[in-house]
């Protein structure tokens, strides 16, 4: 995403500003929130700026200043907000935590605290990330001449999750875009609504355990008796199994770094890595960019417990269409003729120990092979299948 | 005995004037109802293009961040 110029991020524009000082915040002060002086002191232009800023708090939604600001007027979403994962990123810290060998993050050295904050942790949220400006990890700017209002699908939510949900979702890499993708008629917070983004309170410790995620049965109610694929398969298949496309994979990234290797298009079945959570069988996997030596700018130069998460990862990749590659099938082909392996035929779609022992050899990506043990499907499948 | 007096008023007075600001002061909150006047310093500026153009702060060149994801 382009980033606004600096003049730009804070600009009001003439004509939307009546409506802001019309709006319930527009009828606070400025420095009601953002402290500064309201006065004009200086000799010039210049000196008034910088007498206007002097002690200014941009951002006054900021953990250590929504007490005073947002939290004033939504007790309850605020401090739930400040708890949820978009403020904390629970998941990242505590997968972290897990394959380092420690239980909290706060156990590891000094210095992954201090690269976490410089390199990961630019990417929490505050309110006014997704109400009034872009998030920081897009360098801020005002969404609409500092109006309040609900997160804007391509400035707010694609903002941060644009190189893989929002690129499947629009249909920008090698796959149709996502079937729910209806410019001006649906955006992001139809299915995330805002009781699920700003957290009840609880610390989850990643977001597929969070219990307020939308389900596509929400709002496809009779989906499960709807046709014979879905009376065979529901509940042991997630709907992305069938539904989803091709979508982007990532290995080796190096914190401080980047992504060491160009980052690929594929789709894996593999097996339900979060069977607490989850109740499928086999579900659609995407490999995450974890390395064993990811964190080594941090001080760990090797995570001591690399092999016990898979680096297979549960996903729900966001380009679902109804007639897929695996449910378009020939009117004169068996029903799942697209989709069960028959010798060399369709293993493509799954993770199988082969293909990941091929493509992830040892000696280049060490701890991979046990890492992903539990998520390969050999054992799970048919004998026949794989004969 | 009238500049008793006359003290004890202006005494009265003063004490009243003081508590009244303290009240101001400590009631001063998030909340108060703009006098938009006091804020017309922060608004003639970012309404203004050319004014924010002359005194933003450069910025690196613009780039692309994809996030995330």
């Amino acid at each position: 995403m382009p980033q606004l110029a600096a003049w730009e991020k804070v600009f009001m524009s003439p004509d939307q500003l009546p409506v802001f000082q019309q709006s319930a915040h527009g009828e606070l002060s400025c420095d009601g929130c953002h402290k500064g002086n309201t006065e004009l002191r200086g000799e010039n232009s210049q000196e008034n700026m910088d007498f206007a800023h002097t002690g200014l708090i941009a951002e006054p939604s900021s953990k250590e200043h929504v007490d005073e600001t947002c939290r004033y007027c939504h007790p309850n979403i605020s401090a739930n907000g400040m708890n949820s994962m978009h403020s904390n990123l629970w998941g990242e810290k505590n997968f972290l935590a897990q394959r380092a060998g420690v239980r909290n993050i706060n156990a590891l050295p000094p210095s992954v605290e201090e690269g976490y904050n410089r390199d990961c942790f630019k990417c929490h949220t505050t309110c006014g990330d997704c109400h009034v400006t872009r998030p920081n990890a897009v360098k801020s700017g005002f969404l609409n001449s500092h109006l309040f209002q609900k997160p804007d699908r391509d400035l707010n939510c694609i903002a941060c999750h644009g190189s893989r949900v929002g690129e499947e979702f629009k249909g920008e890499r090698d796959a149709k875009r996502d079937v729910h993708y209806i410019p001006g008629a649906m955006n992001c917070t139809d299915c995330h609504n805002e009781v699920e983004m700003h957290g009840n309170g609880t610390e989850y410790p990643h977001r597929f355990a969070v219990d307020m995620l939308p389900q596509c049965e929400d709002c496809h109610q009779e989906a499960d008796t709807a046709n014979t694929y879905h009376q065979t398969h529901w509940g042991d298949l997630s709907c992305t199994v069938c539904h989803s496309q091709e979508y982007k994979n990532c290995n080796s990234c190096h914190a401080g770094e980047g992504i060491a290797e160009p980052s690929y298009i594929d789709f894996k079945i593999g097996l339900n890595p979060l069977p607490e959570e989850r109740s499928y069988q086999f579900v659609t996997v995407r490999h995450i960019p974890i390395a064993k030596d990811t964190y080594k700018n941090w001080g760990l130069a090797e995570l001591a417990n690399y092999t016990s998460l898979p680096t297979w990862k549960y996903a729900v990749p966001h380009n679902i269409q109804r007639w897929t590659i695996r449910t378009e099938v020939d009117s004169t082909a068996a029903c799942f003729s697209n989709c069960h392996i028959e010798g060399t035929q369709n293993r493509e779609f799954y993770l199988l120990q082969d293909s990941l022992e091929a493509h992830f050899p040892e000696d280049q990506y060490p701890g991979e092979i046990e890492a992903n043990s539990g998520v390969v499907v050999d054992n799970a499948l048919p004998p026949e299948w794989l004969q | 005995m009238r500049s008793k007096l006359q003290m004890k008023l202006f005494l009265s007075l003063f004490v009243l004037l003081v508590t009244g600001l303290v009240m101001q002061y400590c009631s001063r909150d998030i909340d108060q109802v703009v006098d938009h006047e006091t804020d017309s310093a922060c608004v003639s500026c970012h309404s203004d293009q050319e004014a924010l153009l002359a005194l933003a702060v450069p910025e690196e060149t613009n780039g692309e961040s994809s996030g995330e994801g």
